[in-house]
């Protein structure tokens, strides 16, 4: 065969993949950006015009913009420390328990809740917190404690918030569960000894030896909680709506409704294209973090 | 000595309190799909002492249809990803070309390109494209991601496999072809599964895509069904409890005789994002 003859057999099983990537991934891509300089919306949807920076320019201004950054802030927040903590304490707890049929069980049984449809938990939730027959209220009814009842997901921002934050508790079960379990597993235990001989006590031994050990896992999950939380609306959209009002409105809900049901597409891929800004940060940011790793 | 042994069963104390609230909805889900809703309110937590197994019934009826559309999508996706994704991880693996490392370098920039940035445009593209309602217009988009983390990962291991391995079979007069699909492809069985099952469980469980581009009630995936099925009027919990349980089963099949592999590739597919 001669060799150009054979480059062009290789460039033709390249062909599928670059054919994918150029129609759903680079074109969309390239229109997010011309479409966020465009006015376009329901009213003009065949002819839309262009609009230079007014998308960017409405949105800085816009008060449901700035605060949805706020309000995403807080979520981040939150699932960085309380539901990484959750499972790191989780990983940490059946790691301690060592090589044991228990420890097995452990790691089987909390991974079993990650098949089950996301759905499936999120409508869980959401009659946990169902105002009529919900879990939350029938509890609090069982307590005696009737007048703390209240539609928690409508009642003030504070509980649609917390409600929402609590959604999967104790929060355990994940993909960051399963990568801390891996590192603590690859921990030379001789490490752990060394400490002990020296005389230091477990809670000592856990934050300078393996938490420091597994500070690489805790950068990896950390970075993908804030790209892909970043993106995350589906929670706000379905529990909340983003409300009451616009109290849990998160930015990519934001762009969601401006784009299909406000029918403002331009605005909407304004947002998308600051929301990409942001997490092509953090990627960046993420890559400096690795090489000095290395 | 003996505090130790107290720790450690404070531990284990500890993590089956933890165990009981994560798995706790699992066993609500069960139970409240076979009561009525009367039973609900006077037997909140307990198992149903008279087990009503018409919502079940009920429930089956509607969610056959969306249990039957995720798997075309999922399954179009899952097939699709491997194809392309394996022919060009090989290619990429095994063979020197003018501009390999500029193509290579491109496909793993497009790691970055979040979707949220092109959920609009992409939109728009497949309503253009005719595709509204079709389970393509997921399957397509879901192949155009899903492949880039899968040839990063099937790269690296179609460069482990030994060149003897390869060299041997085509000392034989066995074409590429022959060693893709006798040697290679065997070879990666456990790497496919695992790729697999990542692909099965992110495409089954997304949310906003099918709400958007399989809106028609017939079209339905079994996420956006589910939430179609609260209907907030008149709330029968034990058919919103039993289309949840139903809608739950299939994974759990999938995922109990597949779970190494599954854990496998969640990790190794996290890790090299």
């Amino acid at each position: 065969m001669s060799k150009t003859m054979r480059y062009m057999w290789l460039y033709a099983c390249l062909f599928p993949t670059f054919f994918f990537v150029g129609l759903f991934l680079l074109y969309p891509t390239v229109e997010a950006f011309r479409m966020s300089f465009l006015d376009w919306n329901m009213t003009n949807y065949l002819n839309p015009t262009f609009a230079g920076m007014d998308n960017y320019v409405e949105l800085l201004q816009d008060p449901i913009f700035r605060s949805s950054f706020i309000i995403l802030l807080a979520f981040l927040l939150w699932n960085i420390i309380i539901l990484q903590g959750a499972s790191i304490l989780g990983a940490y707890l059946i790691n301690y328990l060592g090589n044991t049929g228990l420890a097995g069980f452990f790691k089987v049984s909390f991974t079993i809740p990650m098949v089950l449809p996301g759905m499936v938990t999120t409508m869980f939730w959401l009659f946990f917190y169902e105002p009529g027959n919900g879990m939350l209220n029938h509890m609090l009814g069982l307590l005696g404690l009737e007048n703390w009842q209240k539609i928690w997901l409508g009642d003030s921002q504070l509980t649609a918030m917390l409600s929402i934050m609590m959604k999967g508790f104790p929060w355990v079960s994940g993909l960051g569960f399963l990568i801390y379990l891996a590192g603590f597993q690859n921990i030379d235990e001789s490490l752990r000894e060394a400490a002990r001989i020296d005389g230091a006590s477990a809670w000592k031994i856990f934050w300078t030896v393996d938490l420091q050990l597994i500070l690489p896992q805790i950068r990896l999950t950390t970075v993908l909680v804030l790209i892909g939380g970043t993106q995350q609306f589906s929670d706000q959209l379905i529990m909340t709506k983003g409300g009451p009002g616009y109290d849990t409105m998160v930015p990519g809900l934001y762009m969601f409704n401006n784009a299909f049901t406000y029918g403002k597409l331009g605005t909407g891929s304004a947002i998308g294209v600051i929301l990409f800004v942001i997490t092509l940060g953090l990627t960046l940011l993420n890559m400096k973090f690795m090489r000095e790793k290395r | 000595m003996n505090s130790q042994r107290f720790s450690r069963i404070i531990v284990i104390v500890f993590l089956f309190a933890l165990l009981f609230f994560t798995l706790f909805p699992m066993y609500f889900m069960l139970v409240t799909a076979f009561k009525t809703n009367y039973q609900l309110s006077i037997n909140y937590f307990g198992l149903p002492l008279t087990p009503h197994v018409e919502f079940i019934i009920d429930a089956a009826s509607k969610i056959g249809v969306y249990l039957k559309n995720s798997l075309v999508v999922s399954g179009g996706t899952v097939i699709g990803v491997l194809a392309v994704s394996s022919l060009s991880a090989y290619v990429f693996a095994r063979f020197d070309f003018p501009l390999k490392s500029a193509l290579f370098m491109i496909l793993l920039s497009f790691l970055m390109i979040p979707g949220i940035l092109t959920l609009i445009p992409q939109f728009v593209l497949v309503t253009n494209l005719n595709l509204i309602n079709s389970p393509w217009a997921a399957i397509l988009p879901y192949i155009a991601s899903g492949q880039l983390v899968v040839i990063f990962v099937f790269r690296t291991f179609f460069e482990e496999i030994p060149r003897e391995l390869t060299e041997s079979i085509r000392m034989d007069g066995g074409s590429e072809p022959v060693v893709f699909f006798r040697l290679v492809l065997p070879l990666a069985f456990p790497i496919f599964l695992s790729m697999g099952l990542v692909n099965i469980l992110s495409t089954w469980n997304d949310f906003i895509w099918p709400l958007l581009v399989l809106s028609d009630q017939s079209m339905l995936t079994v996420t956006v069904g589910l939430y179609r099925f609260m209907d907030p009027q008149q709330i029968i919990y034990g058919s919103m409890f039993s289309g949840m349980t139903l809608a739950s089963i299939p994974l759990m099949v999938l995922f109990s005789f597949t779970m190494k592999y599954f854990v496998q590739g969640m990790t190794s597919g996290a890790v090299k994002a």
